[in-house]
């Protein structure tokens, strides 16, 4: 988690570095890294939540609560295993979904250069 | 008055606010299929809750996390006892809030269709089970001498939970039919008038039939007051909706949510969950709390905080006070805008 962080916040820097004196980076390496770098919040958030969780075990609050004694008495097991279920198939077709939209945006490519209307009011956009 | 009853008429607020507000969004997602003709009138109809229903969402955020850190054996004995029905109701609150994201993301008129579908159901879905949820709780469900939920979820089922959802199933469709009313214009206006004089048939005599047997049954002198109040609020509401007085209307159905939780309330204390095995395993407001200490903090916290929610919450609805017009939303919409990130660490 730290590392993917720090990895991003290096590259932010470099990225910084490369545009003194308004000069762009010229290279292309710079911006193949940058685009596989789109990874690592993604990487950094998710080793964080695996980190904590497991990092705590046999705890749920730290030296005050056990695991196994935090265990919602009223709840079975074929309710859990119900909504561990639920919850995979819903987000595993979200994700389907939303990776499918992505793909279909970056095909369309990317807009045209808006005209500057400089005198024109700003017009609400309604986003649905 | 002791700090634990102080939180206890704090949540009420905080579902009645919530009921308020997100009462109305969930009408209008009911509405959708039915009031909705063509595309143009069914994207009026999310613009018109578009700015502020994930707003009203953080009512219940909030009136849950004031469950869980105020009376913990509240939150632990409702949420493991109501948890295929809670599940239930938060998948239809995940689906519902995606339809809005997604549905404008591609012309097909199938893509369309499918997220409309989806979004009637993600709203009717939990307006039901509100009703049943809140239905139970006044009523008590089976818990054991350690407060444990014995029963499943067939057992929330019975004809009083179900009336009960009967009763904000129609009232939220009334209040969401009143709500169009007042922010849309044209043919979609008349539309949605007609639907709330329509609904209002069915919600003034489910609430009423809902309100007199939950006051003999559960009744005090003080909530029959406000239970009076609220059938009367009902009944000027479906009035003025029937006038075409849609301000007054739509003040009328937020009046009457809020006194019908004030009264379901009023009915539950001095419990917070009444167990139906035995009095004396009840959940009561004083057993149920927390510590005085996590209270006072509480209190802090809630005096900060709650008057700069309220004041942003206000003014998204100032911002977004125009009625909405068809040829508001004559150009297609933003196609694939940036996506947000998701699942950042708190």
């Amino acid at each position: 988690m730290v590392g993917f962080g720090s990895l991003a916040a290096l590259l932010a820097a470099i990225g910084l570095w490369l545009t003194r004196r308004q000069r762009i980076p010229r290279s292309r390496w710079f911006y193949r890294i940058a685009l596989w770098s789109l990874a690592l919040p993604y990487l950094a958030a998710a080793m964080g939540w695996i980190f904590t969780e497991m990092g705590r075990q046999p705890w749920t609050v730290f030296g005050l609560l056990t695991t196994a004694k935090s265990v919602s008495p009223g709840v079975t097991a074929s309710s859990v295993i119900i909504s561990l279920t639920v919850f995979t198939l819903l987000y595993a077709g979200l994700a389907a979904i939303a990776w499918w939209l992505t793909v279909r945006h970056v095909k369309a490519g990317a807009p045209a250069e808006a005209e500057q209307t400089g005198t024109a009011e700003p017009q609400p956009v309604f986003q649905y | 008055m002791n700090l634990a009853t102080f939180w206890f008429i704090l949540i009420a607020i905080l579902w009645s606010g919530y009921f308020v507000l997100e009462g109305f969004d969930f009408g209008v997602g009911i509405l959708l299929p039915f009031l909705g003709r063509d595309d143009t009138d069914r994207r009026v109809m999310v613009n018109a809750i578009g700015p502020v229903w994930d707003g009203n969402e953080v009512w219940l955020l909030t009136a849950g996390g004031a469950m869980f850190a105020a009376f913990p054996l509240w939150y632990a004995s409702l949420f493991s006892g109501f948890y295929l029905a809670l599940l239930l109701i938060l998948v239809a609150l995940i689906v519902r809030g995606v339809c809005f994201e997604f549905r404008s993301k591609s012309d097909n008129p199938r893509w369309r269709a499918s997220w409309d579908r989806a979004i009637f159901a993600g709203s009717a879905l939990p307006a039901l089970l509100w009703g049943v949820a809140f239905a139970n709780i006044v009523r008590g469900v089976p818990l054991n001498a350690a407060h444990v939920y014995t029963g499943n979820l067939l057992t929330l089922l019975n004809w009083y939970g179900l009336l009960g959802g009967l009763v904000t199933l129609s009232l939220f469709t009334l209040h969401g039919a009143i709500f169009l009313g007042l922010r849309t214009t044209g043919e979609l206006r008349q539309r949605a008038r007609r639907a709330a004089v329509g609904v209002a048939l069915a919600a003034v005599p489910l609430a009423a039939v809902f309100l007199a047997v939950t006051q003999y049954s559960h009744g005090k002198p003080a909530t029959d007051v406000t239970a009076a109040l609220a059938a009367v609020a009902l009944i000027g509401a479906a009035f003025a909706a029937f006038r075409g007085r849609e301000g007054w209307a739509f003040a009328g159905t937020a009046v009457t949510l809020l006194l019908a939780v004030a009264t379901l309330f009023g009915d539950l204390w001095p419990n917070v969950l009444p167990s139906s095995t035995s009095a004396a395993y009840s959940l009561t407001v004083n057993n149920a709390s927390s510590a005085h200490y996590t209270l006072v903090v509480m209190s802090w916290v809630a005096i900060i905080f709650t008057p700069i929610v309220l004041g942003y919450q206000g003014w998204t609805y100032w911002v977004f006070r125009k009625r909405l017009t068809r040829s508001d939303i004559a150009q297609p919409p933003v196609t694939g805008p940036e996506m947000e990130p998701v699942g950042g660490r708190p």
